[in-house]
Protein backbone atom coordinates (compact mmCIF):
# COMPACT_ATOMS: atom_id res chain seq x y z
CA UNK A 1 0.00 0.00 0.00
CA UNK A 2 1.33 3.08 -1.24
CA UNK A 3 -0.41 6.45 -0.82
CA UNK A 4 -3.90 6.33 0.57
CA UNK A 5 -6.67 5.48 -2.16
CA UNK A 6 -8.63 9.01 -3.23
CA UNK A 7 -11.70 7.90 -1.39
CA UNK A 8 -11.76 8.09 2.16
CA UNK A 9 -11.22 4.36 3.51
CA UNK A 10 -13.83 2.51 5.75
CA UNK A 11 -12.09 1.90 8.58
CA UNK A 12 -15.14 -0.34 9.69
CA UNK A 13 -14.45 -2.62 7.49
CA UNK A 14 -10.74 -2.27 7.61
CA UNK A 15 -10.41 -2.86 11.10
CA UNK A 16 -8.14 -5.80 11.84
CA UNK A 17 -9.34 -9.15 14.12
CA UNK A 18 -6.81 -10.02 16.27
CA UNK A 19 -5.67 -13.08 14.87
CA UNK A 20 -6.38 -15.36 17.92
CA UNK A 21 -9.99 -14.02 18.25
CA UNK A 22 -9.90 -15.03 14.30
CA UNK A 23 -8.99 -18.24 14.70
CA UNK A 24 -11.31 -18.78 17.44
CA UNK A 25 -14.39 -17.40 15.77
CA UNK A 26 -13.02 -19.40 12.45
CA UNK A 27 -12.54 -22.38 14.65
CA UNK A 28 -16.60 -22.18 15.98
CA UNK A 29 -18.04 -21.43 12.55
CA UNK A 30 -16.33 -24.78 11.26
CA UNK A 31 -17.55 -26.55 14.49
CA UNK A 32 -21.35 -25.12 13.25
CA UNK A 33 -20.45 -26.32 10.14
CA UNK A 34 -18.97 -29.84 11.06
CA UNK A 35 -22.37 -30.41 13.42
CA UNK A 36 -24.27 -29.54 10.48
CA UNK A 37 -23.14 -32.35 8.35
CA UNK A 38 -23.51 -34.80 10.66
CA UNK A 39 -20.29 -34.91 13.40
CA UNK A 40 -21.03 -34.85 16.77
CA UNK A 41 -17.09 -33.78 17.95
CA UNK A 42 -13.85 -33.57 16.22
CA UNK A 43 -10.56 -33.97 17.05
CA UNK A 44 -9.47 -30.53 18.10
CA UNK A 45 -6.23 -30.39 15.72
CA UNK A 46 -8.62 -31.55 12.85
CA UNK A 47 -10.77 -28.64 13.85
CA UNK A 48 -8.14 -26.22 13.79
CA UNK A 49 -6.40 -27.09 10.72
CA UNK A 50 -10.01 -27.06 9.08
CA UNK A 51 -10.47 -23.62 10.31
CA UNK A 52 -6.93 -22.74 8.77
CA UNK A 53 -8.15 -24.13 5.62
CA UNK A 54 -11.38 -22.26 5.40
CA UNK A 55 -9.67 -18.85 5.97
CA UNK A 56 -6.92 -19.72 3.48
CA UNK A 57 -9.72 -20.66 0.99
CA UNK A 58 -11.29 -17.25 1.69
CA UNK A 59 -8.24 -15.29 1.31
CA UNK A 60 -7.55 -17.86 -2.16
CA UNK A 61 -11.36 -16.72 -3.58
CA UNK A 62 -10.47 -12.74 -2.19
CA UNK A 63 -6.74 -12.90 -4.11
CA UNK A 64 -8.43 -14.70 -6.88
CA UNK A 65 -10.84 -12.16 -7.87
CA UNK A 66 -8.79 -9.08 -6.86
CA UNK A 67 -6.31 -10.41 -9.75
CA UNK A 68 -9.18 -10.60 -12.31
CA UNK A 69 -9.93 -7.22 -11.35
CA UNK A 70 -6.65 -5.90 -11.37
CA UNK A 71 -6.20 -7.45 -15.28
CA UNK A 72 -9.40 -5.44 -16.38
CA UNK A 73 -8.25 -2.56 -15.20
CA UNK A 74 -10.42 -2.19 -12.10
CA UNK A 75 -9.65 -1.95 -8.43
CA UNK A 76 -12.59 -3.24 -7.00
CA UNK A 77 -13.73 -6.55 -7.91
CA UNK A 78 -16.97 -7.07 -8.94
CA UNK A 79 -19.83 -9.93 -9.17
CA UNK A 80 -18.17 -11.22 -12.32
CA UNK A 81 -14.50 -11.40 -10.96
CA UNK A 82 -15.87 -13.62 -7.59
CA UNK A 83 -17.72 -15.65 -10.16
CA UNK A 84 -14.35 -16.19 -12.40
CA UNK A 85 -12.85 -16.60 -9.11
CA UNK A 86 -15.52 -19.37 -8.02
CA UNK A 87 -14.95 -21.24 -11.07
CA UNK A 88 -10.92 -21.12 -10.85
CA UNK A 89 -11.57 -22.75 -7.65
CA UNK A 90 -13.76 -26.00 -8.57
CA UNK A 91 -11.54 -28.42 -8.68
CA UNK A 92 -13.69 -30.67 -9.51
CA UNK A 93 -14.53 -28.31 -12.79
CA UNK A 94 -18.48 -27.41 -12.93
CA UNK A 95 -21.28 -28.00 -15.87
CA UNK A 96 -20.37 -25.60 -18.47
CA UNK A 97 -16.84 -24.98 -18.32
CA UNK A 98 -16.04 -26.55 -21.85
CA UNK A 99 -17.53 -23.83 -23.42
CA UNK A 100 -15.24 -20.91 -23.63
CA UNK A 101 -18.19 -18.41 -24.44
CA UNK A 102 -19.97 -19.34 -21.27
CA UNK A 103 -21.51 -16.72 -20.14
CA UNK A 104 -19.63 -15.35 -16.87
CA UNK A 105 -23.22 -14.36 -14.45
CA UNK A 106 -24.38 -17.58 -15.98
CA UNK A 107 -22.13 -20.01 -14.99
CA UNK A 108 -22.63 -23.75 -13.40
CA UNK A 109 -20.26 -22.48 -10.38
CA UNK A 110 -22.89 -20.01 -9.24
CA UNK A 111 -25.63 -23.09 -10.17
CA UNK A 112 -24.05 -25.68 -7.49
CA UNK A 113 -24.26 -22.77 -4.96
CA UNK A 114 -27.76 -22.15 -5.81
CA UNK A 115 -28.55 -26.06 -5.83
CA UNK A 116 -26.54 -25.54 -1.91
CA UNK A 117 -27.93 -22.85 -0.51
CA UNK A 118 -31.23 -24.35 -1.29
CA UNK A 119 -30.71 -27.18 0.13
CA UNK A 120 -28.47 -26.65 3.34
CA UNK A 121 -30.72 -25.25 6.52
CA UNK A 122 -29.75 -22.14 7.66
CA UNK A 123 -27.69 -22.08 10.52
CA UNK A 124 -26.31 -18.53 11.81
CA UNK A 125 -23.43 -17.81 13.73
CA UNK A 126 -23.77 -18.66 17.24
CA UNK A 127 -22.87 -14.97 18.85
CA UNK A 128 -22.94 -11.59 17.08
CA UNK A 129 -19.67 -10.22 16.35
CA UNK A 130 -18.81 -6.88 17.57
CA UNK A 131 -18.27 -4.29 14.44
CA UNK A 132 -16.42 -1.21 15.02
CA UNK A 133 -19.15 1.77 13.99
CA UNK A 134 -17.63 3.78 11.02
CA UNK A 135 -18.24 6.92 13.72
CA UNK A 136 -16.20 5.48 16.47
CA UNK A 137 -13.46 7.84 16.02
CA UNK A 138 -11.19 5.00 14.79
CA UNK A 139 -8.35 5.99 13.17
CA UNK A 140 -9.01 7.52 10.07
CA UNK A 141 -6.27 6.78 7.75
CA UNK A 142 -2.69 8.32 7.40
CA UNK A 143 -1.89 11.13 4.75
CA UNK A 144 1.35 11.32 3.25
CA UNK A 145 3.15 14.76 2.96
CA UNK A 146 2.99 15.11 -0.45
CA UNK A 147 -1.52 14.72 -0.03
CA UNK A 148 -1.17 17.48 2.68
CA UNK A 149 1.03 19.52 0.67
CA UNK A 150 3.46 20.60 3.09
CA UNK A 151 7.29 20.42 3.48
CA UNK A 152 8.86 17.78 5.57
CA UNK A 153 9.94 19.85 8.99
CA UNK A 154 13.28 17.81 8.77
CA UNK A 155 15.39 17.49 5.54
CA UNK A 156 15.94 13.38 5.57
CA UNK A 157 12.13 12.52 5.75
CA UNK A 158 10.39 11.78 2.31
CA UNK A 159 7.47 13.49 1.39
CA UNK A 160 5.63 10.38 0.71
CA UNK A 161 5.59 8.89 4.45
CA UNK A 162 2.72 10.25 6.88
CA UNK A 163 2.42 13.65 8.24
CA UNK A 164 4.12 14.12 11.73
CA UNK A 165 1.04 14.14 14.48
CA UNK A 166 -0.21 17.41 15.49
CA UNK A 167 2.13 18.69 18.25
CA UNK A 168 5.45 16.57 17.39
CA UNK A 169 7.33 20.04 18.04
CA UNK A 170 6.88 20.61 21.61
CA UNK A 171 7.39 17.05 22.66
CA UNK A 172 10.15 16.73 20.66
CA UNK A 173 11.66 19.80 21.77
CA UNK A 174 10.48 20.07 24.83
CA UNK A 175 12.81 17.17 26.11
CA UNK A 176 15.86 19.25 25.13
CA UNK A 177 14.94 21.93 27.83
CA UNK A 178 17.25 22.33 31.04
CA UNK A 179 16.19 19.80 33.81
CA UNK A 180 15.78 19.98 37.40
CA UNK A 181 14.18 17.78 40.06
CA UNK A 182 10.52 18.62 40.37
CA UNK A 183 9.87 19.14 43.61
CA UNK A 184 6.08 18.85 42.90
CA UNK A 185 6.19 15.43 41.34
CA UNK A 186 9.67 14.01 42.60
CA UNK A 187 10.20 13.13 39.13
CA UNK A 188 13.68 13.91 37.34
CA UNK A 189 12.70 15.45 33.98
CA UNK A 190 15.38 13.42 31.88
CA UNK A 191 17.55 15.92 29.91
CA UNK A 192 16.46 15.15 26.40
CA UNK A 193 17.93 15.83 23.60
CA UNK A 194 17.27 17.79 20.34
CA UNK A 195 19.21 16.61 17.00
CA UNK A 196 21.70 18.97 15.08
CA UNK A 197 19.29 19.48 12.80
CA UNK A 198 16.86 20.88 15.00
CA UNK A 199 19.24 23.18 16.78
CA UNK A 200 20.19 24.59 13.22
CA UNK A 201 23.81 23.95 14.05
CA UNK A 202 25.90 21.52 12.60
CA UNK A 203 27.48 18.79 13.59
CA UNK A 204 31.26 19.20 14.94
CA UNK A 205 32.77 15.87 13.47
CA UNK A 206 32.47 14.73 9.78
CA UNK A 207 30.38 11.73 10.05
CA UNK A 208 27.94 12.75 12.68
CA UNK A 209 24.88 12.70 10.50
CA UNK A 210 22.88 16.18 11.34
CA UNK A 211 19.26 14.33 12.53
CA UNK A 212 21.51 12.71 15.66
CA UNK A 213 21.11 14.52 19.13
CA UNK A 214 23.72 17.26 19.47
CA UNK A 215 26.95 16.46 21.59
CA UNK A 216 26.42 17.40 24.99
CA UNK A 217 28.05 20.36 26.36
CA UNK A 218 31.66 20.49 27.05
CA UNK A 219 31.89 17.08 25.27
CA UNK A 220 35.12 17.62 23.95
CA UNK A 221 37.10 18.07 27.41
CA UNK A 222 35.04 14.53 28.34
CA UNK A 223 36.58 13.16 25.94
CA UNK A 224 40.06 14.67 26.50
CA UNK A 225 39.77 13.44 29.99
CA UNK A 226 38.31 10.11 29.30
CA UNK A 227 40.08 7.24 31.01
CA UNK A 228 42.03 9.43 33.49
CA UNK A 229 41.38 8.13 36.26
CA UNK A 230 42.45 9.34 39.62
CA UNK A 231 42.43 6.23 41.78
CA UNK A 232 45.30 4.47 39.73
CA UNK A 233 48.43 6.28 40.36
CA UNK A 234 50.41 4.46 37.89
CA UNK A 235 47.97 6.13 35.18
CA UNK A 236 48.96 9.71 36.04
CA UNK A 237 52.57 9.33 35.11
CA UNK A 238 51.96 8.61 31.65
CA UNK A 239 49.45 11.57 30.76
CA UNK A 240 52.43 13.91 28.83
CA UNK A 241 54.59 11.85 28.14
CA UNK A 242 55.34 10.66 24.66
CA UNK A 243 54.30 7.38 23.92
CA UNK A 244 56.20 6.01 21.12
CA UNK A 245 54.75 2.73 18.99
CA UNK A 246 57.89 0.77 18.06
CA UNK A 247 57.72 -1.46 14.63
CA UNK A 248 56.71 -4.70 16.47
CA UNK A 249 53.50 -2.85 18.06
CA UNK A 250 55.08 -2.93 21.49
CA UNK A 251 53.94 0.29 23.49
CA UNK A 252 57.10 1.82 24.59
CA UNK A 253 57.06 4.57 27.37
CA UNK A 254 60.11 6.98 27.91
CA UNK A 255 61.94 3.99 26.95
CA UNK A 256 60.66 1.60 28.78
CA UNK A 257 58.69 -1.45 27.78
CA UNK A 258 55.40 -1.88 28.36
CA UNK A 259 55.65 -3.98 31.39
CA UNK A 260 56.46 -2.43 34.43
CA UNK A 261 58.77 -3.33 36.81
CA UNK A 262 56.71 -3.58 39.76
CA UNK A 263 54.37 -5.37 38.72
CA UNK A 264 51.73 -4.62 41.17
CA UNK A 265 48.11 -5.29 40.58
CA UNK A 266 47.24 -3.92 36.62
CA UNK A 267 43.67 -2.83 36.21
CA UNK A 268 42.43 -3.43 32.51
CA UNK A 269 39.90 -0.87 31.35
CA UNK A 270 38.52 -1.17 27.90
CA UNK A 271 39.44 2.96 27.16
CA UNK A 272 43.39 2.24 28.35
CA UNK A 273 45.35 1.71 24.67
CA UNK A 274 42.94 4.12 23.00
CA UNK A 275 43.98 6.65 25.60
CA UNK A 276 47.24 6.04 25.07
CA UNK A 277 47.64 6.33 21.28
CA UNK A 278 46.04 9.94 21.29
CA UNK A 279 49.02 11.22 22.65
CA UNK A 280 51.55 12.10 19.46
CA UNK A 281 52.24 9.19 17.60
CA UNK A 282 55.20 10.13 15.22
CA UNK A 283 54.02 9.00 11.90
CA UNK A 284 57.08 7.59 10.60
CA UNK A 285 56.69 4.96 13.13
CA UNK A 286 53.69 4.20 12.09
CA UNK A 287 52.39 1.14 9.26
CA UNK A 288 50.46 2.88 6.72
CA UNK A 289 46.86 1.39 8.26
CA UNK A 290 48.01 3.48 11.48
CA UNK A 291 48.17 6.60 9.55
CA UNK A 292 44.65 7.43 9.06
CA UNK A 293 43.95 6.17 12.37
CA UNK A 294 46.87 8.45 13.59
CA UNK A 295 44.90 11.79 11.80
CA UNK A 296 41.77 11.71 12.89
CA UNK A 297 42.88 11.44 16.81
CA UNK A 298 45.19 13.94 16.22
CA UNK A 299 42.07 15.92 15.07
CA UNK A 300 40.31 15.09 18.16
CA UNK A 301 42.76 16.52 20.52
CA UNK B 1 -33.73 -22.11 -10.79
CA UNK B 2 -31.31 -21.60 -13.37
CA UNK B 3 -30.49 -23.60 -16.15
CA UNK B 4 -26.39 -23.19 -17.35
CA UNK B 5 -26.80 -22.65 -20.89
CA UNK B 6 -24.49 -21.95 -23.38
CA UNK B 7 -26.18 -20.70 -26.09
CA UNK B 8 -25.82 -17.23 -24.85
CA UNK B 9 -23.23 -14.94 -26.48
CA UNK B 10 -20.96 -13.12 -24.23
CA UNK B 11 -21.73 -12.41 -20.76
CA UNK B 12 -22.22 -9.85 -18.59
CA UNK B 13 -24.74 -7.68 -19.12
CA UNK B 14 -25.92 -5.06 -16.77
CA UNK B 15 -28.63 -6.93 -14.15
CA UNK B 16 -30.69 -4.22 -11.99
CA UNK B 17 -27.76 -3.28 -9.34
CA UNK B 18 -25.38 -6.29 -9.77
CA UNK B 19 -22.24 -3.90 -8.38
CA UNK B 20 -19.94 -0.91 -9.02
CA UNK B 21 -18.09 -1.17 -11.97
CA UNK B 22 -19.10 -3.53 -14.30
CA UNK B 23 -17.02 -3.91 -17.30
CA UNK B 24 -18.42 -7.01 -19.25
CA UNK B 25 -18.78 -6.47 -22.96
CA UNK B 26 -22.45 -6.41 -23.55
CA UNK B 27 -23.99 -8.99 -26.45
CA UNK B 28 -26.56 -9.53 -28.54
CA UNK B 29 -30.39 -9.65 -26.84
CA UNK B 30 -32.03 -12.97 -26.42
CA UNK B 31 -34.89 -13.61 -24.05
CA UNK B 32 -33.54 -16.88 -22.75
CA UNK B 33 -30.07 -14.77 -21.31
CA UNK B 34 -32.65 -12.17 -19.53
CA UNK B 35 -34.32 -15.22 -18.04
CA UNK B 36 -30.93 -16.20 -16.52
CA UNK B 37 -29.64 -13.30 -15.05
CA UNK B 38 -33.12 -12.41 -13.92
CA UNK B 39 -32.49 -15.42 -12.15
CA UNK B 40 -28.86 -15.11 -11.10
CA UNK B 41 -30.39 -11.73 -9.78
CA UNK B 42 -32.85 -13.16 -7.50
CA UNK B 43 -30.24 -15.40 -6.01
CA UNK B 44 -28.05 -12.81 -5.31
CA UNK B 45 -30.86 -11.20 -3.43
CA UNK B 46 -32.02 -13.81 -2.01
CA UNK B 47 -28.43 -14.44 -0.40
CA UNK B 48 -29.22 -11.25 1.50
CA UNK B 49 -31.62 -13.33 3.39
CA UNK B 50 -30.07 -16.13 4.24
CA UNK B 51 -27.57 -15.83 6.82
CA UNK B 52 -24.35 -17.63 6.50
CA UNK B 53 -22.55 -19.86 8.82
CA UNK B 54 -19.48 -17.60 8.43
CA UNK B 55 -19.74 -14.31 9.97
CA UNK B 56 -19.37 -11.23 7.26
CA UNK B 57 -16.65 -9.74 9.66
CA UNK B 58 -14.36 -12.37 9.41
CA UNK B 59 -14.82 -13.09 5.76
CA UNK B 60 -14.16 -9.18 5.35
CA UNK B 61 -11.23 -9.59 7.53
CA UNK B 62 -9.68 -12.39 5.74
CA UNK B 63 -10.59 -10.74 1.84
CA UNK B 64 -8.92 -7.74 3.23
CA UNK B 65 -6.01 -9.83 3.99
CA UNK B 66 -5.58 -10.42 0.23
CA UNK B 67 -6.43 -6.94 -1.17
CA UNK B 68 -10.15 -7.71 -1.84
CA UNK B 69 -11.82 -4.80 -0.90
CA UNK B 70 -15.42 -4.33 -1.98
CA UNK B 71 -18.11 -2.60 -0.16
CA UNK B 72 -20.71 -4.48 -1.93
CA UNK B 73 -22.29 -6.90 1.18
CA UNK B 74 -23.38 -9.36 -1.51
CA UNK B 75 -19.77 -10.34 -2.77
CA UNK B 76 -19.02 -11.19 1.02
CA UNK B 77 -21.91 -13.42 1.22
CA UNK B 78 -21.24 -15.29 -1.93
CA UNK B 79 -17.85 -15.50 -0.65
CA UNK B 80 -18.98 -16.60 2.63
CA UNK B 81 -21.41 -19.27 1.15
CA UNK B 82 -18.91 -20.78 -1.38
CA UNK B 83 -16.34 -21.33 1.94
CA UNK B 84 -19.41 -22.71 3.68
CA UNK B 85 -19.96 -25.36 0.75
CA UNK B 86 -16.68 -26.20 0.76
CA UNK B 87 -16.33 -27.05 4.03
CA UNK B 88 -19.63 -29.13 4.04
CA UNK B 89 -18.20 -31.05 0.96
CA UNK B 90 -15.14 -31.88 2.49
CA UNK B 91 -17.08 -32.92 6.35
CA UNK B 92 -19.47 -34.70 3.73
CA UNK B 93 -16.50 -36.45 2.24
CA UNK B 94 -14.34 -37.72 5.48
CA UNK B 95 -17.85 -38.13 6.99
CA UNK B 96 -18.10 -41.26 4.08
CA UNK B 97 -14.28 -42.43 5.00
CA UNK B 98 -15.46 -42.62 8.22
CA UNK B 99 -18.31 -44.39 7.79
CA UNK B 100 -16.34 -46.71 5.38
CA UNK B 101 -13.44 -47.46 7.90
CA UNK B 102 -16.61 -48.86 10.32
CA UNK B 103 -18.46 -50.54 7.97
CA UNK B 104 -15.57 -52.82 6.93
CA UNK B 105 -14.70 -54.94 9.74
CA UNK B 106 -17.87 -56.13 10.43
CA UNK B 107 -17.68 -58.43 13.57
CA UNK B 108 -20.40 -58.11 15.93
CA UNK B 109 -23.79 -56.04 14.65
CA UNK B 110 -24.50 -55.15 18.25
CA UNK B 111 -21.53 -52.74 18.60
CA UNK B 112 -21.55 -51.19 15.47
CA UNK B 113 -25.25 -49.62 15.31
CA UNK B 114 -24.65 -46.56 13.48
CA UNK B 115 -27.50 -44.82 15.23
CA UNK B 116 -25.42 -45.35 18.78
CA UNK B 117 -22.05 -44.14 17.31
CA UNK B 118 -20.59 -40.90 18.13
CA UNK B 119 -19.02 -39.13 14.67
CA UNK B 120 -15.80 -38.08 15.32
CA UNK B 121 -13.98 -35.96 12.65
CA UNK B 122 -9.69 -37.48 13.13
CA UNK B 123 -7.10 -36.35 11.90
CA UNK B 124 -6.50 -39.18 9.43
CA UNK B 125 -10.18 -38.93 7.77
CA UNK B 126 -9.63 -35.25 7.25
CA UNK B 127 -6.37 -35.90 5.84
CA UNK B 128 -7.77 -38.17 3.06
CA UNK B 129 -10.46 -35.80 2.11
CA UNK B 130 -8.23 -32.72 1.94
CA UNK B 131 -6.42 -34.57 -0.50
CA UNK B 132 -9.00 -34.52 -3.18
CA UNK B 133 -9.38 -31.03 -2.85
CA UNK B 134 -5.87 -30.07 -2.97
CA UNK B 135 -4.56 -30.04 0.29
CA UNK B 136 -1.68 -31.82 1.57
CA UNK B 137 -2.52 -31.99 5.48
CA UNK B 138 0.31 -34.43 7.39
CA UNK B 139 -0.20 -34.70 10.83
CA UNK B 140 2.53 -36.87 13.30
CA UNK B 141 1.10 -39.38 15.02
CA UNK B 142 2.97 -38.81 17.99
CA UNK B 143 5.12 -36.28 19.75
CA UNK B 144 8.39 -37.94 21.58
CA UNK B 145 10.34 -36.14 24.41
CA UNK B 146 13.49 -37.36 23.92
CA UNK B 147 14.88 -39.45 21.29
CA UNK B 148 15.62 -42.37 23.56
CA UNK B 149 12.05 -42.14 24.80
CA UNK B 150 9.94 -45.50 24.04
CA UNK B 151 13.50 -47.53 23.68
CA UNK B 152 13.84 -50.80 25.73
CA UNK B 153 15.95 -49.75 29.13
CA UNK B 154 18.75 -51.81 28.05
CA UNK B 155 19.51 -49.43 24.98
CA UNK B 156 19.29 -46.25 26.46
CA UNK B 157 22.87 -44.51 27.44
CA UNK B 158 22.69 -43.48 30.98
Amino acid sequence: MGTPAKRPFDAAAASPIPRRFQAAVSAVSTAQILRASGYSAAEAAALRALSDVAGRYIESLGRAAAAFAEAHGRTEPNVADVVLALEEHALDGFPGASDPARPVLCSGALAELARFVDAVTEVPFAKPLPRRAPGSGARKGWESFAAAEREPPLRHVPHWLPRFPEGWEERFHGRGEATAKDEDTGEVAVKGSESFAAAHREPQLRHDPHWRPRFAEGWEERLRLRGRDETAAKDEEDTGEVVTVMANGNLVENGRSSVPENREKVLFRLGDKWRRRRQALPPEKCGGALELFVKRTEKLV
Amino acid sequence: MMSGNSGGGGGGGPGGGMGPGMGGPVGGGGDGRHDDEAALTEFLSSLMDYTPTIPDELVEHYLGRSGFHCPDLRLTRLVAVATQKFLSDIASDSLQHCKARVAAPIKDNKSKQPKDRRLVLTMDDLSKALREHGVNLKHPEYFADSPSAGMAPSTREE
